[in-house]
C-alpha cells in the first residue's frame, strides 16, 4: 500500500517538476509546481509527519504558488503574447550541464546507498514539532522571523518610489 | 516553562542589534517620518550597546543549546562587524539624506543585516549558519537597490539578488548533503561524524556536501570562479552600502566559514586543494583587474576580491595543519577598518568631483585637504600591505600560516601579487600628492568623515604597531 | 481493516447524505424565501407539482432542471481543461474541510468506539486551513481559463480578497487552538463542554470572543458573499465566473451553499461548544446547583447529534440574514479591514490569550 502510494506520489512530483519546464503557458508551469508541491505534502504523509503535509500545502499550495499566479494575471502573460524564445544550440548544453549533475547525484547517492545515518527522530506531529521548535531549535526561529522582516521592511522601501519627504514639509 | 538551556544573555548583542531594528522603524512609523534625522542615535546606541557586551561578555558560556557560540571567533567576528557599523551608519545616514534615500529603511536594513552577519560569525550549527547567511542576503539585496531612481542601483540589486540566491542554493544543498551524511547539524561535530562514515560509499555523498558548500562560499565572497557579479553589484549599490558589503559582510562570512572549514578540516584532502586553486585565482585576477580600473570605486571592489584570495588562503591553512584562525581574524579588522573608510571618502571626493568616482577627482587632493590626503595615503598602504601598518601584520600572519601548512607556492604567489596591489593603491595617492588640481578650493570634510577617517587611521597603525592587542582582546573574552 | 474502511465509508455517505447535500439544497431555497421575507415579498412559490406547491418548495427541483438542462457553453479560446475542473475544485475543497469536524460524541456500537467524525487527524486544524486555502484555486482556474478579462479582473480581487482574510482566519484559530492546547478538533469540543461557576458553558464564544468577532467576517469573506461578494459582484460588476452556464455555473453556486454549511458547522465546532449542550454530561443533565436528570446513554447521543445539527442550522439561518442585511464594500474599504483593522486585532488577541494562558 506505502509502496504504491510513494511510487504515486513520486511520479505526480516528477511530472509536475516536467511539466513545469516544458509547458510554455506560465499557468500551467505554476499548475505543474502546485501539482509537485500537493505530491511532496503526501510523501510527508507517508514519512509520518502531519504538520510537515499540512504547513506544505497551506504555504505552497494556499499562498506561495496563489501569489504566483497572482502575478502572472498582473502582468498578463499570455502564452500567445510570450516571445517563442528559442534557447537554439545553447539548450543542449543546458540539458546535458542538467544531466551531468544529474549523474553526479545520482552516482553520490548510489554510493552513499541508504545508510540512515540521521535520525529521524519522533514523529512529526503537532506536540513534537512545537516541543522540537520552540525548545531546541528556538534561535533559528527567530531567527527566521528577523529574516521576514527584513524582507518585508526591504520590499516596502524598493518598491515606495520617490517618497515625498515629510521633513521638507515640517 | 522550561528556559534553562536557552542562556539568553550568549545572544545579547544580535538581540540588541535587531531589537536597534525594530525600535527604528517603530520609532520612524511612530512620528510618521517626522523625526527621521535622530533615528541614527538609536541605530547607534543599540550598536554601541552592542559591542561594550562584546568587549565585555556577560556570560562565554554557548547558548540556545550550542546554536550561539561564545569563542574568540564569536566575539572578534561581531566586534568587527559592529565595528564596521559604527564607522559607516552615522556616514550613511548623511549620504542617504543628501541623494534622497530612506533614512529609516537604510538604518533597519542595516541593523538587520549586522545581526546576520554576526549570527553567523556566532553560529554553532548549521542551520543557524544559513540562516544567518539569508538575514544578512536579503537585507543587503535590498540595500543595494534603494537608490530605485537609478538603474544601475536597481541592477545592482537584481544580479545581486540572483547570484546570492544561486548561491544560497548550492549551500543549502551542500548543507543537507553534508549533514546528512554526518548525521549532524551541529558544526563543531561535523569532523567526528564524518570520520564515522570515512571509507564507506556515504563518504562521496559528503564529499559532494562540502564541495557544493565551498561553492556557495565562494559565491558569497565573491572569489573566483563566482566573481562576476562583484563589479556589478559593488558599483551599482550605493556606495555605503557597498561599502557595508565589502566589510562587514565578508568578515562574517569568512568567519561562519572558517568556523566550518575548521571543523572540516578530518577531510582537508577534499577540499583544500579546490579552495588553493580559487584562492590563488583570486588574487591574480582581483589585483590585475584592480589595476587598470580608472573607477576608484570599481578598484576598491576589484581589490576587495583581491582581499579574499589572501583570506581563503588564511582558511586552507587552517584545514590542512591544524592552524587556528588566528591569522583570518587578524586580517579582517585592519582591512574592514580600511575599506569602510576609504568607500566613505570615496563618496565624498567624487561628490565634490566628477559624481562617477573617477580616479581623476584625486588629481592634487594634497592641495586642496593635505590631513585628507594623508589618511588616504595611509588607509590605501594599510590595504596594500605596507609595515608598520595592520594590512602588513595581516598579510604577513596568513602568508606564514600558508607556509607553515606546505602551501608555500601560493604564499609566494600571495606576496608577488601584494607587490602588483601596491601599485594599484599607489595611484591614487601619486595623483593626490603629485599631480595639478583639476579644481581648486578646499575640501573640507564634516565631523563623522572625519571622525571615521581618524578612527581607521589610528586602527591601522595601532594595530600594526600592536597586533597582539586585537589578538589577545579576541581570546580574552572568549572560550 | 476492511471494518474501518467500511466504517469510514459509511461516515462520509452519512454525512454526505445527511448533512451537506440536503442543506445546501434546501439553502437555495430558503435563500430566496428569506430575502423575500425581507424585501416583503412572496418568494419563490410558482413551481407546482399537479396543483401541490409546498411553499415552493419544488422549486429545487425547477432550479436543478433547468440548469442542467442548458447549453454547456465553453467560451473560444478558453482553455477547456482548466475551464471545465475549476467548479469542482470549489466543491471539492469545501467538502473535504468537514472530513475533521466532529459531529456526534463517540459511540459505543458492537464493543466498538466509532468517532462520528471521517478522520481524527493529529492536524485537525491545519487540516482546515490547507483544504480551505485550496479553495481559491477554483476562482484563479475559472478566472484564467475563461479568457475573458473581465472574469480574470474577477479572479485577480478573489485572490486579493481570500489570500488577505484567510490570514486573519488563522491567527483568528490560534487563539482558539492556545486556549484548548491542542489542535484536534475532538478536543476543542472537549474542552468546551466544561462550564465556568457551573453555570457558563467554556464554550469559543466566551473563552475568545475577540477571535469569533475576527472569525466570522473572515470567514464570510472566504464564502464570497455580501458584503464580501467583490470578486462575483452579481448585481453589477459581474466576476470571476462570469462565462459558466448551465450545469457548471449552478456547481459554483452549490459550492457555495456547501461552504455556507461547511462555515456553519466550524463555527458551531470551534465557538458554540459543537455537540456539547449545555450543562448535560455523559450521565444526564448536571446544573450548577447540584441538580442531575439521570438519562440513558443514547438519548444523552441524540441530544447532543442534535444539538449539532441545531447549530448548525442555525448558523447557515444567520448567514443568510447577514447576507440580506448588509450592503457591499468597496474593495479598498474591503482590503484596508482586513490588513489594517483585523489583522493586528488578531495578534493582539493572539499575545494576549497566549499571556493568560502562560499566567
Amino acid at each position: 500500500m506505502e509502496g504504491i502510494l510513494f511510487v504515486l506520489l513520486s511520479v505526480l512530483a516528477l511530472g509536475g517538476g516536467l511539466w513545469v519546464l516544458l509547458r510554455r503557458s506560465p499557468v500551467d508551469s505554476a499548475l505543474g509546481l502546485l501539482t509537485t508541491m500537493v505530491a511532496i505534502a503526501g510523501h510527508y504523509m507517508l514519512l509520518d509527519a502531519p504538520f510537515l503535509a499540512a504547513v506544505q500545502l497551506i504555504v505552497y499550495g494556499g499562498a506561495v504558488i496563489i501569489l504566483f499566479l497572482f502575478v502572472i494575471m498582473l502582468l498578463n502573460l499570455r502564452q500567445d503574447r510570450l516571445r517563442a524564445r528559442r534557447l537554439a544550440a545553447g539548450r543542449w548544453v543546458y540539458a546535458l550541464a542538467g544531466v551531468a549533475v544529474l549523474f553526479c547525484l545520482a552516482g553520490i547517492f548510489l554510493a552513499g546507498g541508504t545508510s540512515g545515518a540521521v535520525d529521524a527522530g519522533p514523529s512529526g506531529t503537532v506536540e513534537a514539532f512545537g516541543e522540537a521548535l520552540f525548545r531546541r531549535w528556538v534561535y533559528p526561529f527567530e531567527l527566521t522571523s528577523v529574516l521576514l522582516l527584513a524582507a518585508l521592511v526591504g520590499a516596502v522601501a524598493l518598491t515606495r518610489h520617490a517618497a515625498p519627504k515629510a521633513e521638507d514639509k515640517a | 516553562m522550561d528556559f534553562s538551556g536557552l542562556n539568553v544573555a550568549a545572544l545579547l548583542p544580535e538581540l540588541l542589534v535587531s531589537g536597534g531594528g525594530l525600535l527604528v522603524m517603530a520609532l520612524h512609523a511612530a512620528f510618521r517620518g517626522r523625526q527621521d534625522r535622530q533615528l541614527v542615535w538609536v541605530s547607534l546606541a543599540s550598536v554601541v550597546a552592542a559591542l561594550a557586551f562584546c568587549l565585555n561578555p556577560l556570560t562565554v558560556e554557548p547558548g540556545y543549546f550550542g546554536s550561539a557560540l561564545s569563542d574568540p571567533m564569536a566575539f572578534a567576528g561581531r566586534i568587527t562587524v559592529l565595528a564596521a557599523l559604527v564607522l559607516l551608519l552615522p556616514g550613511g545616514v548623511a549620504y542617504a539624506r543628501s541623494r534622497n534615500l530612506p533614512q529609516a529603511e537604510y538604518l533597519s536594513l542595516s541593523l538587520f543585516a549586522a545581526t546576520g552577519m554576526m549570527a553567523l560569525a556566532s553560529a554553532g550549527d548549521l542551520i543557524v549558519l544559513f540562516l544567518a547567511v539569508e538575514v544578512l542576503s536579503i537585507s543587503l539585496y535590498c540595500l543595494a537597490g534603494l537608490m530605485g531612481e537609478r538603474e544601475s542601483s536597481r541592477q545592482a540589486a537584481l544580479t545581486y539578488f540572483l547570484a546570492g540566491s544561486f548561491a544560497s542554493g548550492f549551500l543549502l544543498f551542500g548543507m543537507a548533503l553534508l549533514s546528512g551524511s554526518a548525521g549532524t547539524l551541529d558544526i563543531a561535530a561535523l569532523g567526528t561524524g564524518l570520520a564515522r562514515v570515512s571509507g564507506t560509499g556515504t563518504q562521496w555523498v559528503a564529499l559532494g556536501g562540502v564541495v557544493l558548500m565551498i561553492a556557495g562560499l565562494l559565491f558569497k565572497v565573491g572569489a573566483v570562479p563566482f566573481h562576476s557579479w562583484v563589479a556589478e553589484v559593488y558599483s551599482g549599490s550605493p556606495t555605503v552600502v557597498t561599502a557595508f558589503m565589502s566589510t562587514a559582510a565578508k568578515a562574517a562570512a569568512f568567519a561562519g566559514f572558517g568556523r566550518v572549514l575548521l571543523a572540516l578540516g578530518s577531510v582537508s584532502e577534499a577540499w583544500v586543494p579546490l579552495v588553493g586553486i580559487c584562492a590563488g585565482a583570486t588574487m591574480i585576477l582581483g589585483n590585475f583587474t584592480a589595476l587598470v580600473q580608472g573607477n576608484f570605486k570599481r578598484m576598491l571592489a576589484f581589490s576587495s576580491v583581491a582581499h579574499a584570495g589572501y583570506l581563503l588562503l588564511g582558511l586552507m591553512a587552517v584545514g590542512a595543519a591544524g592552524e587556528s584562525l588566528e591569522a583570518v581574524i587578524f586580517y579582517l579588522l585592519p582591512y574592514v577598518l580600511a575599506n569602510a573608510a576609504l568607500f566613505l571618502v570615496a563618496a565624498k571626493v567624487s561628490q565634490a568631483g566628477s559624481g562617477n568616482y573617477k580616479l581623476d577627482d584625486y588629481k592634487g587632493l594634497a592641495r586642496r585637504n593635505p590631513w585628507l590626503a594623508g589618511l588616504l595615503a595611509l588607509l590605501l598602504l594599510g590595504l596594500a600591505g605596507m609595515p608598520p601598518l595592520a594590512g602588513f601584520m595581516g598579510k604577513f600572519m596568513v602568508f606564514s600560516a600558508a607556509v607553515r601548512a606546505g602551501h608555500t607556492g601560493l604564499a609566494v604567489l600571495g606576496i608577488l601579487t601584494s607587490v602588483v596591489a601596491v601599485f594599484t593603491y599607489l595611484r591614487p595617492v601619486v595623483y593626490a600628492w603629485f599631480h595639478e588640481p583639476e579644481e581648486s578650493g578646499a575640501l573640507n570634510l564634516d565631523g563623522g568623515l572625519a571622525f571615521v577617517v581618524w578612527v581607521a587611521g589610528a586602527g591601522l597603525l595601532l594595530l600594526g604597531l600592536w597586533p597582539r592587542l586585537w589578538l589577545d582582546l579576541c581570546a580574552g573574552i572568549g572560550v | 481493516m476492511l471494518t474501518l474502511i467500511l466504517i469510514s465509508l459509511a461516515k462520509v455517505v452519512a454525512i454526505l447524505l445527511v448533512i451537506i447535500l440536503p442543506l445546501a439544497t434546501l439553502l437555495t431555497w430558503v435563500e430566496r424565501k428569506q430575502s423575500a421575507v425581507m424585501q416583503d415579498r412572496l418568494g419563490a412559490n410558482r413551481a407546482d407539482i399537479l396543483g401541490l406547491r409546498v411553499w415552493g418548495l419544488f422549486n429545487i427541483i425547477a432550479d436543478g432542471i433547468k440548469s442542467f438542462s442548458k447549453e454547456d457553453w465553453v467560451p473560444p479560446f478558453a482553455n477547456r481543461f482548466l475551464f471545465n475542473i475549476a467548479p469542482f475544485v470549489g466543491l471539492f475543497a469545501a467538502m473535504v474541510t468537514f472530513a475533521v469536524i466532529p459531529f456526534g460524541p463517540p459511540i459505543h456500537i458492537a464493543g466498538q468506539e466509532i468517532a462520528l467524525q471521517v478522520a481524527d487527524l493529529n492536524v485537525g486544524f491545519l487540516y482546515i486551513l490547507a483544504f480551505g486555502s485550496m479553495g481559491v484555486y477554483s476562482v484563479v482556474l475559472a478566472g484564467w481559463s475563461s479568457n475573458n478579462k473581465y472574469a480574470q479582473l474577477g479572479a485577480m480581487r478573489g485572490i486579493s480578497q481570500m489570500i488577505s482574510y484567510e490570514v486573519v482566519l488563522g491567527l483568528a484559530l490560534v487563539g482558539v487552538v492556545l486556549v484548548h492546547g491542542s489542535v484536534r478538533l475532538p478536543d476543542i469540543v472537549a474542552g468546551q463542554g466544561e462550564h465556568w461557576f457551573g453555570w457558563i458553558p467554556k464554550w469559543g464564544v466566551f473563552t475568545q470572543p475577540l477571535a469569533f468577532l475576527l472569525f466570522l467576517p473572515a470567514a464570510i469573506a472566504e464564502t464570497k458573499r455580501v458584503p464580501f461578494d467583490i470578486p462575483e459582484g452579481e448585481s453589477e460588476i459581474i466576476g470571476y465566473n462570469l462565462e459558466y452556464s448551465g450545469a457548471k455555473f449552478a456547481l459554483f453556486l452549490l459550492g457555495e451553499f456547501i461552504e455556507i454549511v461547511v462555515l456553519s458547522a466550524l463555527l458551531a465546532t470551534l465557538f458554540f461548544g459543537g455537540w456539547q449542550v449545555p450543562w448535560l454530561a455523559d450521565s444526564g443533565f448536571v446544573f450548577g446547583n447540584g441538580a442531575t436528570v439521570e438519562m440513558a446513554p443514547l438519548v444523552v447521543t441524540v441530544l447532543r447529534i442534535a444539538s449539532f445539527l441545531l447549530k448548525v442550522v442555525f448558523f447557515c439561518w444567520l448567514q443568510l440574514l447577514i447576507r440580506w442585511t448588509l450592503p457591499r464594500f468597496r474593495f479598498d474599504h474591503l482590503l484596508r479591514l482586513g490588513w489594517r483593522e483585523m489583522l493586528p486585532l488578531a495578534l493582539l488577541n493572539v499575545v494576549v490569550t497566549a499571556f493568560v494562558m502562560l499566567s
